[in-house]
């Protein structure tokens, strides 16, 4: 499965391969064109560059309820039209049968709510009937939009689980979320972006690894006479609050070889990965949208 | 195409507003048959008027026409208002992402409801003048006679006009309360004060447009005369037949539907 599109203004000239058996998490700040992203690749917005599902665009699919299924607002449904109303017309539009949408409801939870109007479902419920809704065609690739904002922690654990799985089994899931550690368990691939633009595209683990924040962290009480010494072999130094090197651009076992040869204590010598979100924020400085002031208020 | 005729009938008879809605066009069709029938004879001296008689009697069926078209044009602005007021067309146009089907089975989903609605407005209407039948109606006067076979279909023809009227409407605004009050404000004050300003005599040279105000030329449909009625207040008449009547109501359905139908397939959803 691969899909490639560019577009205007909101998503500039982004393109990236999808590929089945993983979990792909799209990644950027505010307004960086993520939603816009995926529904143009629905289809459902007009512009630039093409999405192709094995060689065919969105339109040209002979059952898109079947090959994709998408999750894009948490509470698209009428109010009062029952929760398994909305799934039998939405498995109408391809033939699914009825039966199908007690499946799909059973699977996300909410069958004891299938007859219950939805006006009264809470945000998480309501991302619930949505991932129902994406899942009734059981198709090859899942596009789901911040499908974790409203639900409680073991529905978020269940939500990554069930993600993981429904790739192991060859599909293809695209997720955005901002719950960045949230990201770092489930998603294997990244696509980053900040203004429209592909920021990286990339396995996470290189994602992480590759940010400048990781780093080697020694602990000595013998630190000032250490700091010097590391700094002399090509280490970037800083001292942390409590006294502790951190400690860029040098490895940890050489630090270790280093120490050990002027004789110094050490108390603790670890590296430091850096977190998803120390690396998403530094690779997307610069490139948000919406930036908060800094300013306390007065 | 099958697919989305299926998607469309399953939210139209899933939502609670189309049975309300429906509902009560036949009930206050009903309730008006009851006052039109029942209701002593315009004639006040009694004498009975065989002309007057058989008009009164056809004026029963059209009972429902005065409410029921405003009721299947708020049906169907909700066709598409719905849609974009609970941002379920995203769902919609992903389940369904060829967008002509997807007007071809609201625009024929809603014709076809509110034709039921319009149909059974009449059938029950009739039902309610045959049932009193004799309580004030000359023996002699008949259901069928005269222009009535035409203003039973005038009266299904104005009610799916008026759905469609109001499914353009609603799909080109996005906007429920927009098309609500269009439906309302047009027929009911726009037309009728612009016929009274077109009576100026200063407005003479253009007091001709004033026949073509769609809604009030739609209703010629169910006139029973098919000239301009006396007995019709002069803002709400027209001289227009029920031909040209309802050519002139059908066109402002068509240019509405063609007009929202062109910005549906370019606009993003």
């Amino acid at each position: 499965m691969s899909k490639r599109y560019g577009d205007t203004l909101a998503v500039d000239d982004l393109s990236f391969t999808l590929r089945p058996g993983l979990v792909t998490g799209f990644l950027g700040p505010n307004g960086a064109g993520k939603s816009t992203t995926m529904r143009l690749m629905l289809g459902l917005d007009s512009g630039g560059g093409r999405t192709t599902y094995d060689g065919r665009t969105y339109r040209e699919l002979p059952h898109p309820t079947r090959t994709v299924g998408a999750l894009l607002e948490a509470r698209a449904f009428h109010p009062t039209r029952s929760a398994r109303s909305h799934l039998r017309m939405l498995a109408a539009a391809e033939g699914i049968p009825a039966r199908r949408a007690d499946e799909v409801l059973a699977l996300v939870g909410l069958d004891q709510v299938a007859k219950k109007a939805p006006k009264g479902f809470s945000l998480g419920m309501g991302q619930r009937l949505g991932l129902a809704a994406a899942l009734l065609g059981d198709p090859e690739v899942l596009f789901l939009d911040e499908p974790a904002n409203g639900l409680d922690p073991q529905g978020i654990i269940w939500l990554r689980s069930f993600l993981k799985a429904y790739a192991a089994g060859g599909r293809t899931v695209f997720v955005s979320s901002h719950l960045l550690a949230e990201m770092a368990q489930m998603a294997d691939h990244l696509v980053v972006v900040g203004r429209g633009r592909l920021i990286t595209d990339t396995s996470t683990k290189q994602f992480i690894e590759h940010a400048s924040r990781t780093s080697v962290l020694v602990r000595s009480p013998e630190a000032p006479r250490l700091g010097p010494l590391l700094a002399q072999a090509g280490a970037e130094v800083s001292v942390e609050d409590d006294g502790a090197l951190a400690l860029t651009g040098i490895e940890q076992a050489r630090v270790g070889e280093l120490a050990f040869g002027a004789g110094i204590v050490l108390h603790e010598l670890t590296t430091r990965v850096a977190t998803l979100e120390e690396a998403f924020l530094e690779a997307t400085a610069g490139s948000q949208e919406y930036e908060a002031g800094t300013g306390a208020p007065s | 195409m099958r697919g989305a005729l299926s998607y469309e009938w399953v939210r139209l008879t899933t939502v609670r507003s189309t049975w309300v809605l429906s509902a009560a066009a036949l009930v206050v069709a009903v309730l008006a048959a009851l006052a039109f029938t029942l209701a002593p004879s315009s004639a006040s001296t009694g004498v009975a008027d065989a002309l007057g008689d058989q008009r009164a009697y056809a004026n029963v069926l059209t009972a429902g026409a005065q409410l029921t078209p405003l009721l299947m044009g708020l049906l169907g602005a909700f066709a598409f208002g719905h849609e974009y007021r609970y941002g379920t067309i995203r769902p919609t146009l992903t389940a369904l992402p060829r967008r002509t089907p997807v007007a071809a089975a609201k625009v024929l989903t809603v014709a076809l409801w509110s034709a039921l609605v319009g149909g059974l407005t009449v059938l029950l209407a009739a039902l309610v003048a045959v049932l009193l039948r004799g309580g004030r109606f000359d023996p002699a006067v008949s259901l069928t006679a005269g222009p009535a076979p035409r203003m039973a279909l005038g009266v299904v023809l104005y009610v799916v006009l008026s759905a469609l009227v109001g499914l353009a409407v609603g799909w080109l605004f996005r906007n429920i309360p927009a098309a609500v009050t269009l439906l309302l404000v047009v027929p009911l004050i726009v037309e009728p004060l612009l016929k009274i300003v077109l009576s100026l005599d200063a407005l003479e040279p253009v007091a001709g447009i004033g026949r073509f105000l769609p809604f009030t030329a739609g209703a010629q449909l169910y006139a029973y005369s098919t000239v301009a009625d006396p007995d019709i207040p002069e803002a709400f008449r027209s001289d227009l037949g029920p031909l040209a009547g309802g050519l002139t109501f059908g066109l402002l359905a068509l240019v509405l539907l063609a007009a929202a139908y062109l910005l549906f397939r370019r606009r993003d959803a």
